[in-house]
This record gives C-alpha cells, structure tokens and sequence, in this order.
C-alpha cells in the first residue's frame, strides 16, 4: 500500500474515532496533538485501524507507537 | 548479598574488573552468567534452597521453546497458566494455604520479576515480536541479571540481546564518571534519606499501631507524617538501588531502562504511574490493560461505554499488581484503592471535557491553583494507599482503620494534600526564581564535580556511622 494512501484512510480513521472531521494527520502528530487520545481512545483507535487496513498489531508494537508517522510506517509494513 | 555490604562491593570491582579483561563477547557472557550464579549463590545457606528457583526457572524455558515450535494462542495460555500456577504456588499466597507446601525452606527472592520477563518473552514469541532463539544460557543470563534480579527495572528480552556482552555503551571519561557520580547518588538516597526516614518511621509508626490515648487531631497529624514518612522512605530507598543498579549496568556495557521519573511531579493519579515504577506499570499496560481493554472493546464496541471498560480495566489491573505485591488481603485493597484512584482520575477527565470542552478543560489543568492543588491530591492519595504496604495484615490494618474512622483518613488526607501542594509550589517559585549565577559556572569544574563526589561519599561514612546500619532493600519482600 502507498504511503498517500495509508495517511488518507488512516485519516479518515482518526476523524471517525475522535469525533474531529477536520482533523489533520502529520507524521509528527503524537497523542499530545489530538483532543481525547489517550490511553482508553488509543485502544479503541488500534482497533479501528486493525478492522480499516485487514492488520493486526502486537502488545508491544501497540504499547510503543510515538506518533502517527510511527503507526502509518506500521500499517505500510503490514498491509 | 545486602547492597551496602562489604562483600557486594568487592563483588562488584571484581565483576567489573573481569569483565574489561577481555572484549569477547564470549568471554564477557561468561562473566556476566558466573556473575548471576555467585550473587543467587551469596543467598543461599544451602544447594536445596535454589532447586525451586531452578526448576521455576526449566519450566518457564520449556514454555518458551515450546512456543517456538508452536505459537497458537492456545499454547500460550497453557503455559501462561502453568508459569502462573508455579509461581502462585513457590510464593505461597495465604490465599491458597490449602494447596500445602515444599517442605524445606527455599529461595523466593527475584522470582517476582522473573515472572514478568518469562511472561513477556512467551507473549512476545507468540505474537512474532520475538523471533530470535534464545538459548538456555542467554535465558538465564536475561531472567537472572544479577543487576535486575532483586526487584528490575523489567527489561525486554530484545533490549538485553542487543546489549548481552557487547559493550553498547562506549565508555569513556566521562560516562565512567556519570556512571560512578550515579552509583555514589544511589547510596546518597539509600543510606543517607531513605535511612532517616525510615529510623523515624520506625520511632512514630508504633504510637498508631497500639492502642492509646491519642486525640482525635493528634492522631491525624501521627498518621499523616507516618504515610508520608514511609512514601519517603520507599521511594528513596527503591530509586536509589535503581540509581545504584543502572550506574554498575553503564560500567557493564549496558543501558538498564529507568524506573522513576521526578514521580511527586506528576499532575494526576494517571500520570503519576506513567513516573513511579515505570518498568513494571509499562509491562501491566502492555500485557494485561492493553489485550484487556481491547477484549472488552471488542465485544462490547459502544464508543459511549470506554470510559466504563476503562474503568474495568484499571480496576482489573491494579487489583492483580497489587496481589504481585505481597500474599495476604490487605495488598487486595492496596490493588482496589489503586484502581479506585485512576478510575476516579479518568472519569474526572471525562466528565471536565463534557462540562468545559476539551480546549477549555486543557486551559484550566494549566492554572497554577490547579496544578497545584492536583499535585496534592495525587500524592496524598498514593501516600494514604502506601499504609498497605506497611500495615500489610489484615487484623492490623482494619484496626488502625477503624481508629482513624472515616474522619481521620479525610483529615490525614487532606493534611498531607495540603502541606504538598504547598511545599510544591514554594519549591518551584525558589527554583525558577532564585538563580545563583556564580553556581553554573563552577559546577561543571573538574575539582567542583569531583568534590561533590566526595562530598557524597564523606556523607554516606558519617551517616551510616551514626544511624549504625542502614535498611535493607525494602522491595525485595514483594
């Protein structure tokens, strides 16, 4: 999958699960960035990444992520 | 081997000096493998007390090698419930008295966090993070590093791999100095603030345990200053042996992750656990709050219900930490108050972003009155909850509750809140205001540096004199 793609539907994703339609997805963008993503929000948002792109995603490949850059670079590999 | 002994220092010059005798990697894997041996060695009285440590130690390989061969989840939950089961049992939890004993006394030492370290390779196997095989010699090497073994940090196998025998860190002046400044600041904190602490908590703690006649003010005022004291002691005598623990790991080739970081800095109950323990609350966010949330998520997927299945979670999650803690009731409550804690965290976040909106919300954690006051709270909250660990039977415990009763927990509460919000922000309008310009530039001096040294170590020598011996590790009994 192009990485264009991934941040287009990873972004499509993000909207969805933080209720934000104008939410705009950089590689730098960390939890920090966005209202409402925090640990319980980060779960729910793997979870919508896995159903989106057909992934999964290990304990530690979840608990480690340090941005989006990180989670797109990710979905890349995987998808 | 007590950290402050003779002996464990010349252990360590020994291990030190042996392992820069050669730079094979080999040779170094050796050392470091015999180095382990020797320091389990220095506990025992006699050969039969390690058997069960040993055979803990096979189990948990075999359920390793046998995921390499066959990584279905059912093959992990039999292993993970064969490694639980072991341990349950080699811990004697009063809980399972019924499942009766070894009958010799053995080793129990260490096997807490080998627990942690043969958990996370097995997941990990699974999962396909961990795809290297680990050979029974490197197995012992990881869930046995002398320098982890009493009480972590909790390393992951793939961070230890990258560092077993080869040297990774580049040791020059500098760092040996860093590394040796580290160790002297470690025994600073253990022997020096952990010990006072801990010589008056010994001295006022037993004026709440028996039953006389305190007012109901002095009592507060007892109980607050005895929490406090004992948070004192904890944590300086635990990030000290850390301190003490990641300096001989840099003079050994490897970067041993951090366990604390400033935790009484901590705005909330949340983040306050992302800065105590950091090792261990990690591995619980990584291998049950995480997989746990995403069961519950996914069966029940309502974006209304997270913060409840949060809540679960948290309260799940605690409750097993505090269980790993110690074997009796009372670390129940420990878990539970624990989990009540972040639970009531989360759901003020949540609730404050419905009322204020979320950039309004983020504007008020920033004022200085509530920085502070949350600061406070925090820190009087883990204070209070901390009397689990030094009341840790139960007859005990409800006693003093039912002392204090409802009012005096509130009071006591409120009394360390206070006195820390307060303290706190003093102490942060000193440091950002009060700047001696003179300090800055002397302090990276070489004599200014080495002074301060051995300024550390003339301290720890008087100190240690006059309080005639120092604490013992006080996380090795969990």
């Amino acid at each position: 999958m192009q990485k264009a793609e991934v941040y287009s539907k990873l972004t499509t994703v993000f909207q969805d699960v933080f209720d934000e339609d104008d939410l705009a997805l950089t590689p730098q963008t960390t939890a920090d960035d966005v209202d409402g993503w925090d640990s319980l929000s980060h779960i729910r948002l793997v979870l919508a990444v896995s159903k989106a792109f057909g992934v999964k995603f290990s304990a530690s490949e979840i608990g480690n992520l340090k941005n989006v850059g990180e989670f797109a670079d990710l979905i890349e590999k995987k998808a | 081997m007590s950290l402050t002994s003779p002996l464990f220092f010349a252990f360590l010059a020994a291990v030190v000096t042996a392992f820069h005798i050669s730079e094979s990697v080999i040779y170094r894997r050796f050392v470091l493998g015999a180095a382990n041996a020797i320091f389990i060695a220095s506990y025992l009285n006699d050969v039969t007390q390690v058997l069960p440590l040993l055979a803990f130690l096979a189990l948990g390989y075999l359920c390793v090698s046998a995921l390499y061969l066959r990584q279905s989840a059912l093959a992990l939950a039999l292993g993970v419930v064969a490694i639980l089961c072991c341990y349950v049992f080699l811990k004697r939890f009063s809980f399972f008295e019924g499942l009766g004993q070894l009958p010799f006394p053995y080793l129990t030492i260490g096997l807490s966090y080998i627990l942690f370290r043969i958990l996370h390779i097995m997941v990990d196997v699974r999962s396909g993070d961990l795809t290297e095989r680990i050979g029974p010699l490197a197995f012992f090497r990881f869930t046995c590093n002398f320098l982890c073994f009493v009480s972590g940090p909790i390393q992951r196998y793939q961070d230890f791999s990258a560092m077993d025998g080869k040297a990774a860190v580049q040791l020059d002046a500098a760092a040996v100095y860093a590394a040796f400044s580290r160790i002297a600041t470690g025994y600073v904190k253990f022997v020096i603030i952990a010990a006072t602490a801990n010589y008056a908590f010994t001295f006022l703690s037993p004026q709440l345990l028996q039953p006389a006649g305190l007012s109901f003010l002095k009592l507060c005022a007892v109980y607050a200053t005895v929490a406090s004291l004992y948070t004192v002691y904890l944590y300086f005598n635990f990030s000290g042996y850390m301190d003490i623990v990641i300096g001989i790991g840099t003079l050994l080739g490897q970067t041993l992750p951090e366990n604390f970081d400033k935790p009484f800095s901590a705005r909330s109950f949340l983040e306050f656990w992302q800065r105590w323990h950091m090792t261990l609350s990690q591995w619980f966010k990584f291998y049950l709050f995480n997989p746990l949330l995403m069961f519950l998520m996914t069966w029940l997927p309502s974006p209304a219900l997270t913060s409840y299945l949060g809540v679960l979670a948290f309260f799940i999650t605690f409750g097993v930490m505090g269980v790993w803690h110690g074997t009796t009731a009372v670390f129940v409550i420990y878990g539970l108050l624990m989990g009540a804690g972040a639970s009531i965290n989360k759901l003020w976040q949540v609730a404050c972003t419905e009322r204020f909106g979320k950039k309004r919300y983020r504007a008020l954690t920033e004022s200085t009155a509530y920085i502070y006051s949350a600061r406070g709270l925090t820190v009087a909250y883990f204070v209070l909850a901390l009397t689990c660990l030094w009341v840790p039977e139960l007859p005990q415990f409800t006693a003093l509750v039912a002392r204090l009763g409802f009012a005096g927990v509130v009071g006591a509460f409120a009394v360390v809140a206070v006195v820390f919000g307060i303290a706190a922000l003093i102490l942060d309008f000193v440091q950002t205001r009060l700047r001696i310009p003179t300090l800055a530039a002397i302090q990276g001096g070489e004599i200014t540096r080495n002074l301060n040294l051995a300024g550390k170590m003339m301290a720890i020598v008087a100190v240690a004199t006059l309080l005639h011996k120092a604490p013992d590790f006080v996380y090795k009994a969990f």
